[in-house]
């Protein structure tokens, strides 16, 4: 009676088949089974009559992708594997379809997909290898990992066919100076063929410090002064104050339409190219004056030809207006004293020796228009590009033009996202010197700090600030601007390029010097 | 608790024999997608080969667990000790978390394999729960609970405690005398006194041509002058037996019942000692299948949730396997 009693004892009173009786718990666990797979099975009935894109997918598609969401056959063909990491599965028949599928917006090009491996031509085929989508609405698409390059970037021999001419650096494996090596666009001289001094032209008067003769706002054509008048707390220079140019005076933001890589022309990222009417004109007019009372405004880059036709006809013009009197003209133009307004003028004397000696005086007038036109051409210009057939090509777009649009035409630099970042910061060689002026070179030597100027702030996230970013005189050129910035290959290049309506040689895309590494 | 597990001398070799290859398996697999995802600057889901290797390796590992129902159903057949199915049931099924995770690359996307997903882990929670509580709780219920009978027979040995009690007081106070039950003097067994006789404790119990009877007997003192406080004792403690903690009796809490043996002693003489006594373990045995009741459902609860949830996994998981071969 114990309740201490033993195991055989406590046996003996329960029922020989008690493993018979069903508890809450046999009952209960056949009861939950059936309807948790009954629920299951109906859930998966509902997914199938529903067709509902959200049950099935992996996550919502990019805002971009959002009015399609619920047609998984825009992109997707059944049974065949086009996700971003599927690509080792990928049959060139899904690749394909997707590759058609994107493109039916995104008119983009491919990256030299002829020039590679078959392995490496079905990543660039794989469009969600790199843009990766159903990671939400928010998912930025375009921003790419910096591994999607470096895959082929870090070793390109291996990504491309035997034979194939490597023309940029071959192994690029982090934007280090070491791992990126310099800008390609700065490895070489400066292309530009403009003579041009842009630390003369910073300086107050675009004279040295102390020097007398400085350009006034007096100096400047009438309809272009208020363009370079400063206010200094609100009050306007005055007519007399020397022209202190600064950076933006020649230099706006601009996109630049028409170049090849996608998002080039996104406005505020480059900086529009100098126009001589618009940023030069001020005070380098071609206004010729010579022994002409008022100016004559000639345009620029016009074919000399062109140029001596205005020349003359506003020599002879004025001849016959009066306004000009030759050498030995000796025919009153106003009536003496008691002549009276009644009598005509005599007429000059027109024989055939006077009028022979004329047109020599005026051709003369015109070639020394002419030569002083050209010698201010030469002010800015080497003699072979103001010829008639440099000019034609120039204008023409044939000839690439004197001043390149851009120098690192390989990356985007976007001035924009950097307007907080004082000028000098990247182009300290084209600020004013204490220095006496020296010759010009700035049609010789890019004026833009390389690749060490930039791996300062765009760095990767673990390393440390560098110490050229911390001293207060770098602060002050940061102005407030982050100095840690992202060291994604995004950041400066562009994969695609936009797609021609015919394609493109391949040649043309890629004809750079390779860098030195 | 899985250390419990693996430090148990008697269970080491048995599950080290299961838990080392689930452990190489979800080594080898986790760290193959970890491998792909640094190199792919992300983490890789279901698509790459190192997640779908992890997804078809869970997914066998889910097939594999479903199939410790069959085996169970099919238990004549004898397929492999149970025990050996049970270890490899439980590491296998562990293992089975990391790689599902791995192959969603920690994504959990759409309701579809959201679900799924979160139904798995709820199944693998429950069962670790479970695995848990079956390791701790039988232990604490050895020492703690020497009463414990089986579960679905608590309701019977109540009753045949009741019949043994009653037995008792009329071996040793003879019927009862309250002028209520002599009415009842042809129906009621206590009526019919067997003063001075052995009793039988238990009673025959069969299933079918099978038969038996406890063969356990007790002889008690003649305690007629202590009828009244017994019976009446009897009477009240009866419903507490019968249906337990749920009852409303004075012995129904443990102070309560200390204190009503208390006095019941002090009411009795000194003979009626051993008749109280039993009185009293029967009530400290009622008090132990109440906890066993409760810490049976704490053992035993979690199954039907860990087999409802592993049904719908599979059913699921079997959904998200085409959708996902189809929209991959």
């Amino acid at each position: 009676m114990d309740v201490r009693a033993t195991g055989k004892s406590r046996s003996q009173r329960i029922n020989i088949d008690y493993y018979r009786q069903k508890t809450w718990l046999t009952r209960s666990r056949g009861l939950l089974a059936l309807a948790a797979g009954l629920a299951a099975v109906c859930y998966c009935l509902f997914v199938f009559a529903a067709g509902s894109a959200s049950q099935l997918s992996t996550g919502p598609v990019a805002a971009a992708h959002a009015s399609f969401e619920s047609d998984c056959q825009q992109c997707h063909l059944d049974f065949t594997p086009i996700a971003g990491d599927s690509i080792r599965f990928a049959s060139s028949k899904g690749l394909d379809r997707l590759e058609e599928a994107c493109q039916q917006c995104h008119r983009v090009d491919h990256h030299f997909r002829s020039s590679m491996k078959p392995e490496s031509a079905a990543i660039d085929q794989h469009c969600s290898g790199c843009h990766t989508d159903h990671l939400g609405r928010d998912n930025d698409m375009v921003n790419i990992a910096s591994r999607k390059c470096t895959q082929c970037h870090s070793d390109l021999p291996k990504t491309c066919q035997a034979g194939v001419s490597i023309q940029v650096r071959p192994n690029v494996s982090e934007f280090t100076v070491e791992g990126h090596g310099t800008f390609a666009g700065l490895a070489k001289d400066d292309p530009g063929r403009v003579k041009f001094d842009h630390a003369q032209h910073m300086r107050p008067g675009q004279v040295d410090a102390g020097t007398k003769g400085g350009f006034t706002i007096a100096m400047l054509e009438s309809n272009q002064r208020e363009a370079y008048r400063k206010y200094v707390d609100g009050a306007a220079q005055a007519d007399n104050s020397l022209v202190t140019l600064e950076c933006d005076d020649c230099h706006q933001f601009a996109g630049q339409p028409g170049q090849k890589l996608v998002g080039d022309d996104e406005v505020g990222r480059h900086i529009a190219p100098i126009a001589f009417e618009q940023h030069c004109a001020a005070c380098h007019s071609m206004n010729y004056r010579g022994r002409i009372g008022d100016m004559l405004p000639l345009p620029h880059a016009a074919p000399w030809k062109e140029v001596k036709v205005l020349l003359a006809s506003k020599l002879v013009g004025s001849q016959l207006s009066g306004d000009i009197r030759m050498p030995r003209d000796a025919v009153r133009e106003t009536p003496l004293v008691g002549e009276g307004q009644t009598q005509a003028l005599p007429s000059p004397p027109t024989t055939n020796n006077e009028n022979s000696t004329t047109k020599e005086l005026n051709q003369a007038a015109i070639r020394a228009g002419l030569a002083a036109t050209e010698k201010r051409c030469l002010q800015c210009h080497v003699a072979e590009d103001i010829d008639d057939e440099s000019i034609a090509a120039l204008r023409s777009g044939s000839e690439p033009p004197l001043i390149p649009e851009r120098w690192l035409a390989r990356g985007i630099y976007d001035h924009a996202a950097h307007r907080k970042v004082a000028c000098a910061f990247c182009h300290a060689d084209a600020y004013a010197k204490d220095e006496p002026a020296k010759d010009a070179k700035d049609d010789e030597v890019v004026m833009i700090g390389g690749i060490e100027t930039c791996v300062g702030c765009h760095r990767s996230a673990e390393s440390a600030v560098p110490e050229t970013l911390t001293n207060q005189a770098t602060k002050n050129l940061l102005g407030g601007q982050s100095n840690w910035a992202s060291d994604a290959c995004i950041e400066c290049h562009r994969y695609h390029w936009e797609r021609p309506q015919s394609p493109p040689a391949e040649s043309q895309v890629v004809a750079m010097e390779t860098p030195a590494p | 608790m899985v250390s419990a597990v693996l430090l148990n001398h008697g269970h080491s070799r048995l599950h080290l024999g299961f838990a080392l290859p689930s452990l190489v398996l979800t080594v080898t697999g986790v760290g193959w997608w970890l491998w792909e995802s640094v190199n792919a600057g992300t983490f890789v889901g279901g698509g790459s080969a190192s997640g779908l290797a992890c997804g078809i390796a869970a997914g066998l590992v889910i097939a594999f667990e479903m199939l410790l129902w069959p085996r169970k159903i099919l238990r004549r057949l004898r397929l492999v000790p149970a025990k050996y199915w049970m270890a490899a049931h439980i590491w296998f099924g562990i293992a089975s978390l990391p790689l599902a995770i791995a192959h969603c690359g920690l994504h959990l996307g759409g309701w579809l394999p959201t679900t799924l997903m979160v139904l798995f882990v709820l199944t693998i929670v429950s069962g670790l729960y479970g695995l848990a509580v079956q390791n701790i709780l039988p232990r604490w219920m050895l020492w703690n609970l020497p009463a414990e009978t089986i579960y679905n027979q608590i309701d019977y040995v109540a009753q045949l405690t009741v019949e043994d009690a009653r037995k008792a007081l009329l071996s040793s106070c003879g019927r009862r005398i309250s002028s209520d039950k002599k009415s009842h003097a042809d129906e009621l067994p206590e009526l019919v006194s067997t003063v001075g006789e052995p009793i039988i404790i238990g009673a025959i119990r069969g299933a079918g041509k099978t038969s038996g009877r406890s063969l356990v007997t007790a002889t008690f003192r003649d305690t007629s002058a202590d009828a009244e406080p017994l019976w009446t004792a009897f009477d009240e403690i009866q419903p507490y037996l019968l249906v337990g903690k749920n009852a409303n009796t004075p012995v129904t809490s443990r102070a309560g019942e200390t204190q009503y043996f208390q006095t019941l002693r002090g009411a009795c003489g000194p003979d009626t000692e051993p008749v109280v006594a039993m009185l009293e373990s029967f009530c400290v045995q009622r008090r132990q299948f109440d906890i066993q009741k409760t810490c049976h459902r704490w053992l035993h609860a979690w199954l039907p949730v860990h087999i409802a949830l592993s049904v719908a996994v599979t059913v699921l998981l079997a959904m998200h396997i085409f959708t996902a071969l189809k929209y991959l």
